[in-house]
C-alpha cells in the first residue's frame, strides 16, 4: 500500500465509530483525500536525531518502561519529527469556519506524522542496524518532561524551532519526540504495518499497571 | 551620523562557528555553551583571539544561547553571562564586538505560548546588559519567526542606539521553519529597523546563493551572510560538514556583487575558513546595496508587493452597518471578525482592512486583540484602519509583519502623530488628500496636499515610495461632480507625482440603488487612470470580473489566460444550481429540512431558508427550529450513536443549523433573542491542556440547538473559570481535557466551582475520562462523546426550565 492510501485508510479507521465493514463511505473518503492533498501543500516536515553512546545513556533511561523497552540494545537514538507550524495554523483557520473538515485535517495530520516516523525508522535501520521500536515520553512511566530533555539535547546539533511549553506540550503540535536504540538480535516489526497492536503499548505491560488512575486495566 | 560601514567602502569579515571550536577542545557536550563565559573565560577569549588573528573584523560574543529559556535551572544568570560574554569578545581586541542574540528558545503566540510583550522584555534586558558591557552592535541571528525578531529589534531600538544586524535561517526551499520566505524577511526586516539584514546557518553558501539572487533587488541596506560549511552529515561522532576552507571561501566569493557587505561562517567553519575569506575579500571594494525600496506589506510569512499587480483590499471588517459584527464586538467576541476575514481571504483579497471602531466600543483593545485573533487564523496582510493614536500604536506594536496604515492626511498634528509611529514600527501609509480645511473640491487642491505630505514625510525619513495616496471618493449622491475630480486627481497623482494610489471604491455609491453596478463601473474608470490598490468588497464577483476584463482589454492578460480561466469558472457555476437534486427517476425535487440537514447540504439549506424569510412576512421561527430543525438534529445524534454516520457528518450538519440560526437572527434584527439565561453554558479546556477539538465540537453542536455558549478556550485556569461563571451567571459548565495530566486540574476546578455554588452543574468529557472517574472527581455528568455531552446539557436545561416554570 502506498503512503497516501495508508494514511487515508488509517484516517478512516481513526474517524470510524465502529466496525471495519463501514469503511466504504465515499463522502468521508473524498474529504480525507482532499485533506491529504491540502496537508501535502503545507507540511514542512523536519526530522532531527542524534546518537547517544551507550555509556552516556543513563540519563535517558528513566523508569521501568523504557528500561524494559531498551533491553539488549547498544547506542541510543533520540529524535524529534515535526510537520511544522503551518499545519497547526491551517487547522486553526479551518476550525473557525468548518469544524468537520478541521477534524479530518487533525486526524490526517496525526496519521501523517506516524507515517513519517515509520519512514524515518526505515532510513535509520538502513544506516544503523535494527532498532527497538519507537518510545515516546508519556508511554508507561516514562515522564513527559523527557520531551524537554530530548529537544534540549537535539539543539546541540540543530537550530530547531520545536519547543516544549511548561505543561510539556510540544509546539508545533504535530510533533513527536522519542527514543529508540540499536539492537543486534531483534528485527523491528511495525505493528501498524502488520495490522497488529504492539503488545508493549497495552496496559498490562505498563510499569504503572498497578497504580495508574486512568488506565482501563 | 554615518554608520561605521558607510564610511569605509569595503567588506567586513565576521567570525566563524563557536560550537565547532568548543567541540575541538573537548567542550562539545556542555549543556549550554554560554555558561563557559563564567567558568572558562580564558578558553572563550582564546577562541575569539584566534578568529581575530585570522582576519575577522567583527567578533560575536558567546551569548547565542544566553536566554532564560535555554538556561534550564540557571535562568537568572543570563544577564551576567551576556555581560561577561561581551567583555570577553572585546578583550580579544576586534575592530567591533557584536552582542550575539539567538532565538529565545520558546515560541511566541500564536505558534507557542510566549507573549510578544514577555519576549520584548527579555530582549530588553539582554540589550541593556550587552550595551552596558560595551557591545558595538547587536546581532540577532538564526531566527525563524519574524514576530520574535520584531520584538528583539524593537527592544534594541528603544534601549540602545547600537546598529542592528538581523539574520534568518532558511531551508533549501528559501523559507524558515515557520514558513517565512526570504524575500518577505528581507523586505520586512529593513522596514522594521534593522540596519543590516541577511541569512545564516542551516545551509552552505551554494544553497544560499539562489535566495540572495531573489532578494538583492529589494535590499537597499547592506546584506550579510554567515553560511555553514555545506550541509551536514550525521555520524556517531556528531555532525560533519563537507566543505574545506578553500571551497568555502571560493563559494562565498559568489556573493561579491550581490550587495553583501558582511560575510562570515557558521556551523562547521573554523579560523582557517575565516582566514581564507579575509584573504579573498579584504582588499576588494564593496559596490553598495544592489536593490531599492519597493512598496509592500507583509504578514508573518508572506508579502504583497504593490509593483507586481493590482492589489485588492477587503473592506468588510468594519462594524458600520453590520449588526452581527457590532453585537459580537460588544461581547468582546471575535468570531464574526474571523469569519469575515477568512471569507474575504477565500474571495481573493490580498490585504484586509481592519476597522473596529464604533460608539461605545473600546477601540484600542478591540483593534489590537482583533489583529492578533485574525493573524492566529490567516496570514493575509492587514491594513490598520483607525484615527485613534493610542489604538494605532497598540495595533502596530502587536502586528506580525509590516502593515498598511490607514491613514495619515495633510493635518500637521496628525502627521506628527502618525509618522513617528510608522518610523518606529514600520509600515506603508495611506495618505488622504485632505487637510484641516477639509477635502478640496478640485484636483489641484488635492495634489497640493499630496505634495505637502511628501515633503513632511521626508523630515521623518519616510520616502514617498512608502506613501500610498488616496484621491478620495465621495458619493455621487452628495456631489455629482466628485467622481470626475477623483479620477482627475488620480491621473495627476500617477502622472505628476509618480506615487502609488488607493481608493475606497464603494464610497461612490452610498445611498444609491444598484450599488454593485456603480462600484464596478467606477472601478473600471479608476483602473484606466492607473489605480494601484482598491478597497473593495471582494465577495462581489463582479468586482473581480471588472479586474479580469480590464487586464484583458488593456493588454495585460497574456493569451487571455486569466479571462478564460475566470469565464470557465463562471460557466461551471451557472450550470450547477445548488439547491436542487435529482431523484432516482432523474426528476428534480426540493428536499425537506430533515434531508437537507442529514445530507449536510449547506447551500440548499440556506437557499431554502432565505426564500422563506423573503416570502413570509410573519415568519414563525420558533416553529421551524423546535419542530423541524431540532428533531432533525436529534435524528442525527441517534444515527451517530448507532454508527450510521461519522463525526465529520455530524459536525457538518450541526454547522448548517448553526448558520441557519444566524441567518434568522440577522433577518429578524434581534441577535440576542432566544438565548435566554437558562440556555447559556460555559465551556473550557482545563489548564495544562491545549487539545480543544472536543470542546469545540460540543460548542458547535450546542449552538446548533440555540444554546448560548461562553467559550473560555483552552489551557484555562480554575480562577478564570470561576470568574467566567460569576460574570455570566452560569448554571451549567462543561470541562474537557485530553491528557491524563489534565485530570488533577479538572478536579481542582470542580471543587472550586462547587465550593462557590453547589447548584452549578458540571459535565466533563475527554479521551482519558470514564464515567466512574468523572464521578470520582466530583462532576455531575459525563459525555463519552460530544453528542452524548450535548444531550446531557439539553436535559439539564429542560430540567431547569421546568423548575423555573413551577
Amino acid at each position: 500500500m502506498v503512503k497516501k492510501d495508508r494514511i487515508i485508510q488509517n484516517g478512516i479507521k481513526a474517524l470510524r465509530k465502529s466496525g471495519d465493514e463501514k469503511i466504504n463511505d465515499h463522502g468521508i473518503y473524498v474529504s480525507l483525500l482532499k485533506g491529504y492533498h491540502d496537508l501535502e501543500k503545507i507540511i514542512r516536515k523536519k526530522s532531527y536525531h542524534r546518537i547517544i553512546l551507550r555509556e552516556e545513556s543513563e540519563k535517558w533511561i528513566k523508569g521501568q518502561s523504557i528500561s524494559d523497552h531498551l533491553t539488549n540494545t547498544s547506542n541510543l537514538i533520540i529524535y524529534a519529527i515535526t510537520l511544522g507550524h503551518e499545519v497547526d495554523r491551517r487547522i486553526r483557520e479551518i476550525s473557525a469556519t468548518d469544524l468537520s473538515y478541521a477534524v479530518i485535517l487533525d486526524v490526517l495530520a496525526n496519521e501523517y506524522l506516524e507515517e513519517e516516523l515509520r519512514e524515518e525508522f526505515e532510513l535509520w535501520e538502513k544506516s544503523y542496524g535494527t532498532l527497538a521500536g519507537p518510545f515516546s515520553p508519556g508511554y508507561g512511566d516514562y515522564p513527559l518532561s523527557m520531551s524537554d530533555r530530548i529537544i534540549h539535547e537535539l539543539r546541540r546539533d540543530f537550530s530547531m524551532e520545536i519547543c516544549v511549553n511548561s505543561s510539556y506540550h510540544l509546539q508545533p503540535k504535530k510533533t513527536i519526540t522519542g527514543i529508540t536504540a540499536i539492537k543486534t538480535d531483534y528485527k523491528y516489526e511495525d505493528p501498524a504495518k502488520e495490522g497488529k497492536e504492539d503488545p508493549k503499548r497495552k496496559c498490562r505491560f505498563c510499569a504503572k499497571k498497578t497504580n495508574c488512575n486512568y488506565g482501563s486495566s | 551620523m554615518k554608520k561605521f560601514w558607510e564610511t569605509e567602502n569595503r567588506f567586513f569579515i565576521f567570525d566563524g562557528g563557536m560550537g565547532t571550536e568548543l567541540q575541538k577542545r573537548g567542550y562539545g557536550d556542555i549543556d549550554n555553551p554560554s555558561l563557559l563565559n563564567l567558568t572558562h573565560g580564558e578558553l572563550i577569549k582564546e577562541i575569539h583571539r584566534e578568529y581575530q588573528r585570522s582576519g575577522a573584523d567583527i567578533i560575536s560574543s558567546n551569548t547565542f544561547n544566553a536566554s532564560p529559556f535555554k538556561l534550564k535551572g540557571e535562568e537568572n544568570l543570563y544577564k551576567k553571562i551576556i555581560k561577561k560574554g561581551v567583555q570577553l569578545a572585546k578583550e580579544s581586541n576586534p575592530y567591533k564586538a557584536a552582542l550575539d542574540i539567538g532565538p529565545l528558545g520558546d515560541l511566541l503566540e500564536p505558534n507557542g505560548t510566549l507573549s510578544f510583550e514577555k519576549a520584548y522584555s527579555i530582549f530588553k534586558e539582554m540589550v541593556i546588559a550587552g550595551k552596558n558591557a560595551g557591545a558595538d552592535l547587536i546581532l540577532f541571528e538564526t531566527f525563524s519567526d519574524l514576530y520574535e525578531l520584531k520584538a528583539g529589534i524593537l527592544a534594541a531600538k528603544e534601549y540602545s542606539d547600537l546598529p542592528i544586524f538581523a539574520t534568518i535561517t532558511i531551508e533549501k526551499d528559501g523559507r524558515t521553519f515557520l514558513g517565512l520566505d526570504s524575500r518577505t524577511a528581507i523586505l520586512s526586516l529593513q522596514q522594521l529597523g534593522a540596519d543590516v539584514v541577511g541569512l545564516n546557518c542551516s545551509l552552505g553558501p551554494r544553497e544560499m546563493k539562489p535566495w540572495i539572487d531573489k532578494t538583492k533587488d529589494i535590499a537597499y541596506k547592506p546584506l550579510m551572510i554567515q553560511a555553514n560549511a555545506g550541509l551536514p552529515n550525521i555520524t556517531e561522532h556528531g555532525s560533519r560538514y563537507p566543505l574545506n576552507a578553500e571551497d568555502f571561501a571560493s563559494a562565498m566569493l559568489e556573493f561579491h556583487d550581490d550587495g553583501v557587505q558582511f560575510i562570515g561562517g557558521c556551523c562547521g567553519t573554523e579560523p582557517s575558513y575565516i582566514k581564507k575569506l579575509s584573504d579573498l575579500f579584504k582588499s576588494e571594494k564593496y559596490a553598495g546595496p544592489q536593490g531599492s525600496f519597493k512598496p509592500f506589506v507583509s504578514s508573518y510569512n508572506h508579502s504583497v508587493e504593490f509593483d507586481k499587480k493590482f492589489t485588492v483590499v477587503g473592506e468588510r471588517i468594519n462594524p458600520a452597518g453590520k449588526e452581527h459584527l457590532m453585537v459580537s464586538l460588544r461581547e468582546n467576541s471575535f468570531e464574526a471578525v474571523i469569519e469575515e476575514a477568512i471569507s474575504q481571504k477565500n474571495h481573493k483579497a490580498d490585504i484586509l482592512d481592519v476597522h473596529l471602531s464604533a460608539p461605545g466600543l473600546d477601540e484600542e483593545f478591540l483593534l489590537s486583540t482583533g489583529i492578533k485573533e485574525i493573524q492566529r487564523h490567516i496570514s493575509t496582510p492587514l491594513q490598520i484602519d483607525t484615527m485613534n493614536a493610542r489604538a494605532l500604536e497598540s495595533a502596530l506594536r502587536v502586528y506580525n509583519g509590516v502593515p498598511l496604515v490607514n491613514s495619515v492626511n495633510g493635518k500637521m498634528e496628525w502627521m506628527d502623530t502618525v509618522f513617528p509611529l510608522v518610523k518606529k514600527y514600520g509600515g506603508m501609509v495611506v495618505a488622504l488628500t485632505l487637510d484641516k480645511k477639509g477635502i478640496p473640491s478640485d484636483a489641484e487642491g488635492r495634489i497640493e496636499i499630496a505634495k505637502k505630505i511628501i515633503i513632511y514625510a521626508e523630515k521623518w525619513k519616510i520616502p514617498k515610495e512608502q506613501l500610498i495616496f488616496d484621491a478620495l471618493v465621495l458619493t455621487i449622491g452628495h456631489d455629482p461632480e466628485s467622481p470626475a475630480v477623483t479620477l482627475e486627481t488620480l491621473r495627476r497623482l500617477k502622472g505628476e507625482l509618480n506615487v502609488k494610489t488607493i481608493l475606497g471604491v464603494s464610497n461612490i455609491s452610498h445611498g444609491l440603488p444598484m450599488r454593485e453596478e456603480i462600484n464596478r463601473f467606477f472601478l473600471g474608470k479608476a483602473l484606466d487612470r492607473g489605480l494601484d490598490i482598491g478597497i473593495i468588497n471582494p465577495l462581489d464577483p463582479g468586482m473581480h470580473q471588472t479586474l479580469t476584463l480590464h487586464r484583458l482589454v488593456s493588454g495585460k492578460d497574456e493569451g487571455a489566460r486569466s479571462f478564460i480561466k475566470e469565464a470557465n469558472l463562471l460557466m461551471e457555476n451557472t450550470l450547477h444550481p445548488v439547491f436542487i437534486k435529482e431523484n432516482f427517476h432523474g426528476k428534480e425535487e426540493l428536499l425537506d429540512w430533515n434531508a437537507l440537514i442529514f445530507q449536510g447540504r449547506k447551500d440548499s439549506f440556506l437557499h431554502k431558508l432565505r426564500a422563506i424569510l423573503e416570502s413570509e412576512s410573519e415568519f414563525n421561527y420558533n416553529e421551524l427550529i423546535e419542530n423541524q430543525w431540532i428533531p432533525a438534529l436529534l435524528n442525527l445524534g441517534d444515527a451517530y450513536e448507532k454508527g450510521e454516520i461519522y463525526l465529520p457528518q455530524l459536525l457538518q450538519s450541526s454547522e448548517i443549523v448553526k448558520m441557519g440560526m444566524g441567518v434568522i437572527y440577522a433577518a429578524l434584527k434581534n441577535p440576542l433573542m432566544e438565548k435566554e439565561e437558562n440556555k447559556k453554558i460555559l465551556l473550557a479546556t482545563v489548564e495544562g491542556d491545549l487539545h480543544d477539538i472536543g470542546k469545540n465540537i460540543v460548542k458547535l453542536m450546542s449552538e446548533s440547538y440555540g444554546i448560548k455558549v461562553i467559550d473560555l478556550g483552552k489551557d484555562v485556569s480554575p480562577d478564570r473559570i470561576i470568574t467566567g461563571i460569576e460574570k455570566e451567571n452560569i448554571r451549567i459548565v462543561g470541562l474537557s481535557g485530553l491528557m491524563t495530566t489534565s485530570i488533577p486540574t479538572m478536579k481542582v476546578a470542580i471543587r472550586r466551582i462547587k465550593e462557590r455554588d453547589p447548584s452549578v452543574k458540571i459535565i466533563v468529557g475527554g479521551a482519558v475520562l470514564t464515567k466512574e472517574l468523572a464521578l470520582e472527581i466530583g462532576a455531575d455528568g459525563y459525555g463519552k462523546d460530544a453528542s452524548q455531552g450535548v444531550q446531557w446539557i439539553l436535559a439539564e436545561i429542560r430540567k431547569r426550565s421546568g423548575e423555573n416554570n413551577q
